[in-house]
């Protein structure tokens, strides 16, 4: 199933806000107003080409498991307690993150 | 192993199998890796529904301390603690969690797909939010305390100066990194409805409910960035960067905030919709009225929510309030849109009244009070009356409690015989659910009065001279209602898995094709083909019922 009429159902979405963003310029000049929402709407129009060009594969492999994903989330959660706890669970993350890597690579290419 | 579609339109997606390496794994690691979006989905609700009772516990302490006049259990500075927590935990950790988590397991099986789109990324996505939210109640353990500035860590409240210590840096990574799962998790959902959908299943033949999802996650993609980069700079400016200087800076944070804090609401509320729409049409026995009004509204609805944000601050003096206050008050049209869906489908139907039928109708009419308070809480004039009131307390707990939830429990109990394959018992459920509604009301319809005469919220203590206690104290054991509902849930989850009666694949008669498959479904959804998909409902075409295009 191709992302063609997702992509135009996320257009018709896209243009709703643009009209309401629009809409705002009648109403204030409050910059960080605009500046907050357009961000927020340029950010569809990558994504609506995204859906455009999406497409199913053929074939593909599904894996069953997945130690290298819940390791990656383990070293970001670790760099993220870094702020609270200091350099020590940065860098612990930063080690568990190079293993995950690894296992995300063989994974992927096993 | 494969999917093969099936009629006309039908086409074949050959899925290779897992080899020796991926094997499905078992037991406590099998828990931790698998990649199963149905295994994934009922981690994160279950997660999702321990922080729930966590964040009960919470304001079971805080309505204690209200009862009576007077500090009874905890300290004012506790009780700031207490009301973060609450509220971060309720917010970030169990209904938007849950919201996604309904998706994760039903959006692949609805649309027809063997699996869900980035598989890695969606476990990815579970363990960021589970570990997320240990970040954020470890902060309990800090030497200062868990964080105090609110749920909305509202700046500069929240900074170094104000509220120091680590407690508050853990809330931050912790939020950040739940808020980055939820993420993943909605890129994933987003992905499967955009590239994954069966033959056949073209944007306008989606069921109800992933066309909730479709919005929910479109909200959650683009509104949710705004939340990282205000907590980052809210960690940044912790550490010394000055990231939000002067007056300027606080608006530039709540700008930022909220431009999230008002989509997040509809995250927690659009899923809930489609859910309950589905579970009416089912125990109607009719297909969801105005099909394509309701797409309309869903998507105009979504739109006009990331508008809104400005009348969170409409006491600040620095945003456009007419702006907000019409485009605020712009959203009762498509909310009312889903509700002549609602009552459309209903008018005319067949009604059974199962306990998921009972909590769809329930969720509808306790929204609804929600959702007129929030007519009047868009209109600056009034809004600036109840601002940081009780009234304002009221009002979100009838869209996220009285509202949400029983949107949420809805879907539990229609969806429960899928995932299990076994059904959750009648008669415990109508229990659940008439303590549910009696303690909600009893809880939060006080709190319209008392925030109407003056109860500001945020307060560990009152007066015996405000008046306030009487009101307080029912509403004190309302909360305990609501937790005995709740305890009331678990022990039917119990009763019905020790005595479990075989559900089927399709007990209620439903009418999309996640009722195609068994229960609980395989590995990869559907090992039969699945039915030609010419509509939104192909379960009612396989039974002959014409759709209204087919209607004379």
């Amino acid at each position: 199933m191709r992302g063609r009429d997702a992509a135009a159902a996320i257009a018709v979405w896209a243009a709703f806000n643009v009209v309401l963003s629009s809409l705002m310029f009648l109403f204030t000049g409050d910059l960080m107003s605009h500046a907050v929402y357009w961000l927020g709407v340029f950010w569809l129009v990558p994504l609506i080409a995204l859906a455009v060009t999406a497409r199913e594969r053929a074939t593909r492999r599904l894996p069953q498991a997945s130690g290298g994903a819940a390791l990656l989330a383990l070293a970001l959660a670790l760099v993220a307690l870094g702020a609270g706890v200091g350099l020590w669970a940065v860098l612990c993350g930063a080690a568990v993150g190079v293993v995950a890597v690894v296992l995300l690579v063989m994974e992927r290419s096993a | 192993m494969g999917r093969a579609g099936a009629g006309p339109e039908a086409g074949t997606v050959s899925l290779v199998a897992p080899r020796p390496p991926y094997a499905p794994v078992r037991g406590v690691a099998g828990a931790v890796v698998a990649t199963d979006h149905k295994a994934v989905a009922a981690r994160t609700l279950a997660t999702a529904f321990g922080f729930f009772i966590a964040g009960g516990v919470i304001a079971l302490l805080m309505r204690w301390e209200l009862a009576t006049p007077g500090m009874q259990l905890t300290s004012r500075a506790g009780y700031d603690e207490l009301f973060s927590m609450h509220g971060s935990t309720m917010i970030y950790l169990f209904v938007t969690p849950a919201a996604l988590a309904l998706g994760t397991y039903l959006v692949p099986l609805q649309v027809g797909a063997a699996e869900i789109a980035g598989p890695r990324v969606n476990l990815v996505g579970y363990w960021l939010f589970a570990f997320g939210g240990l970040l954020a109640w470890s902060s309990f353990l800090a030497r200062d305390g868990a964080a105090s500035a609110a749920w909305t860590a509202e700046f500069p409240m929240s900074d170094a100066a104000n509220t120091p210590g680590s407690g508050m840096d853990l809330w931050i990574a912790g939020v950040m990194c739940a808020t980055t799962g939820v993420i993943l998790l909605a890129a994933c959902q987003l992905a499967t409805i955009v590239a994954r959908r069966a033959p056949g299943m073209t944007m306008l033949r989606l069921p109800v409910f992933t066309w909730t999802m479709v919005v929910t996650c479109l909200m959650v993609l683009t509104a949710f960035p705004s939340l990282l980069i205000a907590m980052g700079g809210l960690a940044l400016d912790r550490h010394g960067v000055d990231v939000y200087p002067g007056a300027g800076g606080a608006t530039a944070y709540q700008h930022l905030f909220w431009f999230y804090g008002h989509p997040v609401v509809y995250v927690m509320f659009f899923p809930f919709v489609g859910a309950s729409l589905e579970v009416i049409a089912t125990f109607s026995g009719r297909r969801v009225f105005g099909y394509r009004g309701v797409v309309l509204s869903l998507l105009a609805f979504a739109a006009l929510s990331m508008a809104v944000w400005g009348h969170h601050m409409f006491t600040t003096g620095q945003v456009a309030n007419r702006y907000f206050s019409l485009t605020s008050t712009m959203l009762a049209v498509p909310a009312g849109m889903e509700y002549v869906a609602a009552v459309g489908t209903l008018i005319g139907g067949a009604l059974r009244l199962r306990t998921a039928m009972l909590f769809a109708l329930a969720f509808f009419l306790q929204f609804l009070i929600g959702g007129l308070t929030g007519i009047y809480t868009g209109s600056p004039p009034l809004d600036y009356h109840v601002h940081d009131s009780y009234f304002v307390v009221a009002h979100f707990h009838y869209t996220l409690l009285a509202g949400s939830v029983f949107g949420l429990f809805a879907a539990v109990y229609y969806w429960w015989p899928k995932v299990t394959g076994f059904r959750l018992r009648e008669g415990l459920g109508r229990l659940h659910l008439a303590l549910f509604v009696i303690g909600t009301n009893v809880t939060f319809l006080p709190m319209f009065v008392l925030g109407y005469d003056g109860m500001p919220r945020r307060v560990a203590n009152y007066r015996p001279a405000d008046g306030w206690t009487t009101l307080n104290l029912v509403a004190t054991g309302g909360a305990f209602v609501i937790a005995v509902s709740v305890a009331v849930f678990l022990l039917n989850v119990y009763v019905s898995w020790l005595r479990s009666e075989p559900a089927g694949p399709d007990p209620w008669g439903g009418q999309t094709l996640e009722w195609a498959t068994a229960s609980p479904p395989p590995r990869l959804n559907f090992t039969a083909p699945l039915p030609p998909v010419r509509s939104a409902e192909p379960l009612l075409d396989l039974r002959g019922v014409p759709t209204p295009e087919a209607l004379p």
